[in-house]
């Protein structure tokens, strides 16, 4: 944990930028592939 | 095409603020450092997710005043991206909090506000969850959800700013903000607001319109159980 703590410190800190825009960016993607396997489900009714 | 105009606008608004945010000039701050450039993706998530829950808000008083179970599923819907918004702030807050303060959870009027909201949004979703009747989990849940937002709002935006504050325009007087926000974060951070609300609207949309037609189908499901039900009772008296 450190040091990782201390890899994200190199480089003036610009990785601790880089690690909350991947948080942001994971956080919507995560939802959109759950909208998308609701998609599917929605799908299978429709086909039945 | 026309009706997706603000669609091209959210991209062309996030990928300005992705890039520009990365690779435009910043002040050079202690301690910040590079790691100001936070301020571009973390503070529009929690604008976003302020903007959503007055949507859901507003969507809650007109279910109650027109009584349309689609305004309640719109309602809904923005409450549901809204969290996912406040989850996301949550954690890069976090993340950002642990190198520019020293801690992930630091005691602070903001941080601990935010977290006794969301515990209110997610009672929402749990009050929701415990009614079965659509119209009275609609109604009931509409109510709570006002009240909700009347609760939210004080408690991350005027509270913190009746104590001291590590967020910045906390804590004094933050009209005077004007003086210490520099013109290159307002560049970005401006559009980045409206940006992050406008893809948040977008995925809402994408969900109430899947909740739409999941409800459509729910309907025709038990339109087509009753018409069988009824014929198979027709046959029963025929011949008996």
């Amino acid at each position: 944990m450190n040091q990782l703590a201390e890899i994200l410190r190199q480089d003036g800190k610009i990785w601790v930028v880089v690690a909350v825009i991947g948080v942001v960016l994971a956080g919507w993607l995560f939802y959109l592939l759950r909208i998308g396997s609701r998609v599917n489900k929605v799908k299978r009714r429709v086909i039945e | 095409m026309l009706k997706h105009w603000w669609k091209a606008l959210t991209v062309l608004i996030l990928a300005y603020v992705f890039i520009a945010g990365l690779m435009s000039p910043v002040p050079k701050l202690p301690i910040l450092h590079e790691a100001i450039r936070n301020t571009f993706f973390h503070p529009p998530l929690w604008i976003a997710m302020m903007t959503m829950l007055l949507g859901s808000a507003i969507f809650s008083v007109r279910y109650l005043r027109k009584g349309k179970l689609d305004d309640d599923l719109v309602s809904v819907e923005l409450a549901n991206t809204a969290l996912l918004f406040g989850v996301l702030g949550c954690i890069t807050g976090s993340v950002w909090a642990y190198f520019a303060w020293g801690d992930l959870w630091p005691n602070d009027p903001k941080t601990n506000g935010v977290a006794v909201g969301m515990l209110l949004y997610l009672a929402y979703f749990v009050l929701r969850g415990s009614v079965d009747d659509e119209v009275r989990r609609a109604r009931i849940s509409s109510v709570y959800n006002i009240f909700a937002f009347a609760v939210f709002i004080p408690l991350i935006l005027i509270l913190p700013r009746l104590t001291d504050s590590l967020h910045p325009g906390n804590g004094g007087n933050p009209g005077f903000n004007q003086y210490d926000a520099d013109n290159s974060i307002k560049r970005i951070i401006r559009p980045a607001f409206v940006g992050f609300t406008l893809l948040g609207f977008w995925i809402t949309q994408l969900r109430v319109r899947l909740r739409r037609v999941e409800s459509q189908l729910d309907e025709q499901q038990e339109l087509e159980k009753s018409v069988s039900k009824r014929s198979a009772n027709m046959q029963n008296l025929t011949n008996p």
